[in-house]
């Protein structure tokens, strides 16, 4: 397949991207038609340069430059739209996709394989309660703190005169007679 | 077991229950007093405790009965044990404490530690749960211990009010007889029985739904003697959520106050008052100064006797104060009948009456005459 005559102008003007470079590079090894073809675009070019110094004081060359440049990319757009669609390249389209999210693929296998066995302890212990936002609770069941499912209780006998009091400055209590020694037992369980 | 001072006990707990696992031997409860504490371990009974895997965690249920000797001279009123449970911080903390106790030198007493934790299933060598001494309080108002949870000011505060309350009891007796004494312990009694049960929810900061939140008149009993004042304020509450407001309070006695907590009285829409908790408060107070009392949490109550509550008003009153020389304020018996209906009965009523209905109103006495 040959080269199309724009993508000859521009790799002879050094403005090909590295893929189709390379691609034309090579191809123009193989193929004299295009060799010939490039060589004009590469003599024209030169005598153009060469002649630069020639022209009218008041061509702005950047500004034309850049008009060119605009017009070829124009040109290269348009001939997309009427041109028969090219069976695609080693390097282009949605191969090095695919490459690339394979890789990333394994990557992330050999993470998922090798990854520290069970959950890490906060995701564990939010995984067994409830997890409210309150942090002290008291209740029947005994007195304790509950951060994020992470838990600590103090429970006293369902069965006996127990009594409860808050500290709002973090700690609960709970207060009752031991049945058995007639001790008062009093449990605090703090924020902090 | 051994009466060492310094006493690491490596205890397996062993399940017996259906779906409960034997504990690994090196995961455990770990006890240490300090070498030259007034108390040794003389025995430690694990009863039924057990280890139950939960998904990735374990929950650890103790049932600990500690025998402990006073191995000082002094008799010990008061003892307040710090128990740890490990990565569990911030929080994790709790204690156990014994007030009111009249433990001789050489006598033995029990403390009961029921704890449940829930904690990661880790590898993790090391004891589970670590239980230390924090304080000992003596019958002359000495202490011992590291205070890590100012057991001393609580503990001293739980004495003063034990005092205070024995004698009034003891002054009762002697001037109205056995069967008004015994009338006393069954009106105990009953104030404990007819309280409402009701779940209490107590969080940090401000509550994220607002949503009829509305503000009521946060007004303080002026009692006599009180060696601060607080200011009156204004509260918020969202039906039975409530958020105490920042309270003004000025010292007028004519000593450095270095603490002060305040009582928090909550009325519910049937105009039934109850007790809902205490703001303590480390202050720096010089005779004549006013600081502010900004406490951060809000407090959720749970239903009452199956039904829900609508908090509609609240106020405080002057519960106690430390002064900078370690001496306490508490308000005597009197200044309080103005609460009395909403306030629990002390730990020493109840105590007292509890002796009453397992010994008789004899033991009740005995007690209230001992020296």
């Amino acid at each position: 397949m040959h080269a199309t005559r724009y993508e000859l102008a521009l790799y002879a003007g050094g403005e090909l991207g590295f893929w189709a470079r390379r691609r034309v590079r090579g191809h123009l090894r193989q193929c004299a038609d295009c060799g010939r073809e490039h060589q004009a675009l590469a003599g024209m070019r030169a005598g153009l340069l060469g002649s630069a110094n020639d022209l009218p004081q008041d061509i702005e060359w950047d500004r034309l430059s850049s008009e060119m440049k605009a017009n070829i990319h124009l040109g290269l757009a348009a001939g997309e739209c009427v041109a028969v669609s090219q069976p695609p390249t080693h390097f282009t389209g949605w191969r090095p996709a695919l490459i690339m999210a394979s890789a990333i693929a394994v990557v992330l296998l050999a993470y998922w394989v090798y990854r520290p066995v069970g959950p890490p302890p906060e995701i564990a212990r939010k995984g067994i309660s409830s997890a409210p936002d309150f942090l002290l609770e008291a209740s029947a069941a005994g007195i304790g703190l509950n951060d994020h499912g992470r838990v600590l209780t103090i429970k006293h006998p369902i069965d006996q005169d127990v009594t409860f009091s808050v500290s709002l400055e973090g700690a609960v209590r709970s207060r009752y007679v031991d049945a058995e020694t007639g001790q008062v037992t009093i449990n605090n369980v703090y924020v902090q | 077991m051994s009466m060492s001072n310094k006493l690491p006990i490596l205890v397996l707990v062993v399940a017996a229950a259906a779906g409960q696992n034997a504990l690994n031997s090196r995961s455990n409860m770990h006890i240490t007093l300090p070498e030259d504490a007034p108390l040794a371990v003389v025995s430690a009974d694990w009863g039924e405790s057990a280890l139950t895997p939960r998904g990735s965690a374990m929950l650890l249920d103790l049932h600990t009965s500690l025998t402990l000797r006073n191995v000082g001279n002094r008799r010990v009123r008061g003892v307040t044990l710090l128990v740890m449970a490990q990565e569990a911080a911030p929080g994790g903390k709790a204690s156990v404490s014994v007030p009111s106790l009249g433990v001789g030198p050489g006598e033995v007493f029990p403390v009961r530690l029921d704890l449940r934790l829930l904690r990661p299933n880790t590898d993790k060598d090391g004891p589970l749960v670590e239980v230390s001494l924090d304080g000992v309080l003596f019958d002359d108002l000495s202490f011992y211990g590291p205070n890590r949870l100012n057991s001393r000011r609580q503990m001293m505060l739980w004495e003063m009010e034990a005092r205070r309350d024995r004698q009034y009891l003891k002054r009762f007796y002697e001037t109205n007889g056995v069967e008004a004494l015994r009338q006393q312990m069954v009106n105990v009694q009953a104030r404990l029985s007819e309280r409402s049960r009701m779940d209490i929810q107590l969080a940090r900061g401000r509550t994220t739904n607002a949503e009829g939140e509305h503000a009521v008149q946060f007004a303080f009993l002026r009692l006599p003697g009180e060696p601060v004042t607080p200011s009156p304020a204004t509260g918020m509450v969202s039906s039975a959520e409530a958020r105490i407001p920042q309270v003004d309070v000025t010292n007028r006695a004519n000593r450095q106050v270095r603490f002060v907590e305040l009582g928090w009285l909550l009325t519910d829409a049937q105009g039934q008052e109850f007790y809902a908790g205490s703001l303590p408060a480390d202050v720096d107070l010089a005779p004549g100064a006013r600081t502010r009392l900004q406490p951060d949490m809000r407090l959720k109550l749970g239903p009452r006797d199956g039904k829900p509550v609508q908090i509609a008003a609240m106020r405080g009153f002057v519960n106690h104060v430390e002064f900078a020389d370690g001496s306490v304020w508490i308000p005597d018996r009197g200044a309080l009948a103005a609460v009395k209906s909403a306030i629990q009965p002390s730990h020493e009523e109840q105590r007292l009456s509890n002796l009453y209905r397992r010994k008789g109103i004899q033991s009740v006495i005995e007690e209230l005459v001992k020296p």
